[in-house]
Formats: structure tokens, sequence, C-alpha cells
């Protein structure tokens, strides 16, 4: 489907169906352009039995606005897949290639990637991250529920960012500037840095952040 | 055939990346490839210095692409090795004088006409860093082993892979074994582990690279100094061959190497 390359909303077709891209922009904006584009002969067309996906761009949706997306598609009959985090400069590119994706388990969309997070990237998703790859220093990873990385991190990670304190970051080699879980913030001490010390997770323990061996 | 287009990029300022295309240009072009540079630093012409032909140019990229001047025009042939072609930088001209677009339309005019095709790009992750990696085929990430360096590298290594490029090569410049030993520097193995991406060459740290800057003339044109051999490897690395990585040591290491292979053969677990 053709978009005019001003507009706030790209629409385009993957592999695993169909991806919309919300860009930057006022919300209410970018749910008219949204409207607009869903609104095209040829729309309903495109979208019939696809899985269609959604990337929020540079936000992280409330609940409210959430419901207000979703109207939107079942106004047109889409019914709406996965919500994508942003990662910065081209996202779709990771996703069309397959790096990222998310995978329903139960009520939670697990959001995977298997690819190295790299520093001026920041990932933000709704639920749990997986990570099988490093998160890389200057790199941001900022997630509602656990955040499990199969990696290196040396990045920042903010684990239950809509304020659960009982999620926790597991990562092969913890060696993050700080950490944050829920409503709590931990830097790291100098001295320990760059020690690696095998599978470690950190967690909130009687009120603060403790990192201990990783046991599964 | 038409050539390979090849940017050479690296996010932080000042890490090697001109030096980095001079060299690899005139190591190449000794091996007979045909090669064009293009300096899409605007504003801050470097290449042809390090290149010695700054006094041979009559029309610049920005000439080209508004239409003043014709590719073949602005083209310098180096005279001490006909293989090796440059296009300069505009110096009067800022980075938007030239758009990703016309980039492209350039690098396919020239690598119609040569093996390879080198595109030094400027520092940063803005207008002139897109327009270098554009047209790229291959990209060769600078970085020295510098904790700033490396995370700015990280950064324009995902820029790179956003933008569907195949994986980038990293050369790790300015290296110094004797402060790696000492722990005082990150080592080869640390930065790769870091940027998780294939070595294609290590440049020591070599003063031989800032006197031959001064003289216009690459190391890369003898290939007598530490330096001058390491783009001779890269170059070779870049055509497919399969160079070993040596190890590279200070000069008191060569030595210390030396007694130490001497002492092995009656050696086997003395020490
Ligand atoms: N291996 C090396 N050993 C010693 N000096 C080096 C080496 N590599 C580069 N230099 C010196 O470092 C300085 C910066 O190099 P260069 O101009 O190639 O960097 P650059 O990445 O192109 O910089 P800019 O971002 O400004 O374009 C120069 O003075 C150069 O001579
Ligand atoms: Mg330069």
């Amino acid at each position: 489907m053709k978009t005019d390359p001003t507009s706030l909303v790209t629409i385009r077709g993957t592999r695993e169906g169909v991806l919309i891209v919300l860009g930057d922009g006022e919300w209410n904006a970018v749910l008219r352009d949204l409207e607009n584009q869903l609104a095209r002969p040829n729309a309903a067309a495109f979208f019939r039995g696809a899985r269609v996906s959604v990337e929020t761009g540079n936000r992280f949706l409330q609940e409210d606005e959430r419901v207000a997306l979703e109207r939107v598609l079942a106004k047109h009959n889409i019914h709406l897949g996965a919500t994508m985090p942003t990662v910065a400069q081209a996202p779709a590119a990771h996703v069309e290639r397959n790096e990222m994706y998310t995978r329903q388990n139960g009520a939670t969309q697990v959001l995977m990637i298997r690819r190295t997070v790299r520093s001026g990237q920041t990932i933000q998703h709704d639920g749990p991250v997986v990570v099988y790859g490093d998160v890389n220093d200057g790199a941001e990873v900022i997630a509602s529920g656990d955040v499990l990385i199969f990696g290196k991190l040396r990045g920042v990670v903010h684990a239950g960012a809509g304020g659960d304190n009982h999620a926790t970051i597991g990562a092969f080699g913890l060696n993050p500037p700080q950490i944050r879980i829920g409503s709590h913030i931990a830097r790291s001490p100098e001295e320990q840095k760059s020690k690696s010390r095998g599978p470690e997770m950190a967690a909130v323990r009687e009120g603060r952040i403790v990192i201990e061996p990783w046991r599964v | 055939m038409a050539g390979t287009v090849i940017t050479i990029t690296s996010g932080k300022g000042g890490v090697g990346k001109t030096t980095t295309t001079a060299n690899l240009g005139v190591a190449l072009a000794r091996r007979g490839k045909r090669v064009a540079c293009i300096d899409a630093d605007i504003g801050l012409r470097n290449l042809d210095v390090i290149l010695g032909l700054e006094n041979r140019i009559v029309y610049d990229i920005v000439d080209v692409v508004e239409g003043r001047a014709r590719l073949r025009q602005a083209l310098i042939r180096d005279k001490r090795l006909p293989e090796l072609q440059m296009l300069p930088a505009a110096q009067t001209r800022d980075k938007t004088a030239v758009n990703p677009q016309q980039m492209l339309k350039l690098a396919d005019d020239l690598r119609a006409e040569t093996d390879f095709v080198l595109i030094d790009s400027p520092a940063g992750i803005e207008h002139g860093f897109k327009n270098a990696l554009a047209p790229a085929e291959r990209v060769i990430i600078v970085t020295t082993p510098e904790v700033s360096a490396v995370r700015d590298a990280d950064r324009i290594i995902g820029m790179v892979e956003a933008a569907e490029k195949p994986k980038p090569q990293l050369i790790l410049n300015r290296l110094r074994p004797g402060m790696v030993k000492r722990q005082e520097m990150m080592s080869t193995e640390d930065v790769i582990e870091i940027l998780a991406i294939d070595l294609v060459g290590i440049v020591p740290e070599d003063e031989m690279i800032i006197t031959s800057a001064n003289r216009g003339s690459p190391v890369a044109f003898d290939e007598k100094s530490q330096a001058g051999q390491a783009y001779g490897r890269i170059a070779q690395r870049i055509l497919g061959q399969d160079v070993p990585f040596p190890v590279f040591d200070d000069n008191t290491g060569i030595l210390k190497r030396f007694q130490s292979w001497f002492r092995n053969p009656n050696g086997g677990g003395g020490a």
C-alpha cells in the first residue's frame, strides 16, 4: 500500500503480516492520520486476513491510548495483534528481519530481541523483554515486566517500568551503570565495574535493589 | 564489472577515518585495483592534504552535483599511482550542499569505471554521515580502543544495521600493545566483544602516520612501517585473501619475543 511520505503513519506489508508504524507527532493527529489511511478504498483488501502489528513510535502507550487505537482499528474490522516498541532509527528493519517480535504468553506479550541492542537505541515494551544478545553501554531497555538478557548487560535497564517492584532483571554478566526496578534506582559501585561474575539477577529485596547469582 | 562502494565511518571524530581512506586507497591501488576516493566531509576537506593532492584541486564534489563540472574534470589522478583518483570535498560549503540521492548517483557513475569507490565519511550521525552511508555496499567502522570511541562506533553500527546495509567490518586504529599489556587500554578482544562485528584490520599507533600525513604521502606507499604493513594486510583482506592477524608489540616487545623464542627449545616447562 502506498503511503504519503509526509504522513504520520506508515503502513506496510511484512513477512509476518501488516505493520503499522506510528510516527512522532501529537497522538490525536496520529490517530486521525491512521483513520484517513484506513478509509482509503484499497485499504480493506490490503488488511483482509492479515496479522496486524503496530509500532508505537516514541511512546509507551497508556491504557486509554491503547483503547483508542483498538477502536480505530476495530472500525475497519482490524484486530490489533501486537504493539511493538520503538527502536531508535528505522525500527521496522529489525522487525522485518525477524530480529524483534512479540510472543503471546497467556495475557502478556513477551518482546523477543535476537540481536545486540546498541548505543543510542531505546526499547520500550509493555510486558517482559527477552534479549538474546548484549545490551550495550548507551542503550536503554524499558519494560513494564521482567527483563532477561542472554548476554551481557552494559546499558540501562528499567524493569517494572509501570511501577512493578516485583520485576527482575537477569543477565549473563550484569555490568550496568545503573539499574531501575519499579520505583527503585541503584547505581553501580565503581570498583566492581567490568569484573565478570557469571549469570546474575537484580531484584528488590526489603526496599532496595540487590544483585544475586542467577539460579534458574 | 562495476566496482564496490566502501564507506569508511566512525561516529566519533578524529579516530582515523581519513587516514584509513587514504591508506586503503593507496594500498588497493598498489595492488593494481582502480580506486576512487571520495571526500564526503564537506566543509572540512582533508583527504586531499593527506594524499598530497591539494594543489591540484580545480573542481569539487559540490561543483559536480550542481552541474558546474563533469565528474571527469573534478577527479584528480595521483601521478605517483595512476590507479588512484580522488574527488575532493568542497571547503566553502556545508554538508547539506549534497543529498543522499546525489551521492548514490555519484557513486554509481564512479563504480562504473573503478574497482573500488572509498568514501571518507565525516564524523557524527547527521546529514554528512547519511550522505556517506547511502551508496555503501560495504561499511568499515574505524575506532580507537577508547571507551567513548567504541560507544560511538556501537551507535553507528546500530544505524548501519537499521539502514539495512550488510554487517559492517571493524578497523581498530591506534592500538598501543604496551598499554594493553599494562591494562591501561582496551584490548582487541575487549572491543570486538562489545561491538560484535568482524575485524578486518588492526593498525598500531605509529608516528610515521603523522609525519607521512604532513608530507602528503600515506604510509601505505611503501609498506615498510608497521602501519604501512597493516594497511597492506587490510587491502588483501578486502580483496578476499585470508591474512592472519599478527601480534603487535612495541619495539622493546619485539626484542623480548626473540629472547623468549630462543629460550624455548631447551625449555618445555622450565618457566
Ligand atoms: N595509527 C595512527 N597512529 C598515529 N596517529 C594516527 C593514527 N591514525 C590516525 N592518526 C592521527 O590522528 C589524527 C586524526 O586522524 P584522521 O584525520 O584520519 O581522523 P578522522 O577520523 O578522519 O577525523 P575527522 O573526524 O576530523 O574527519 C591525525 O592527526 C592522524 O595523523
Ligand atoms: Mg576525516
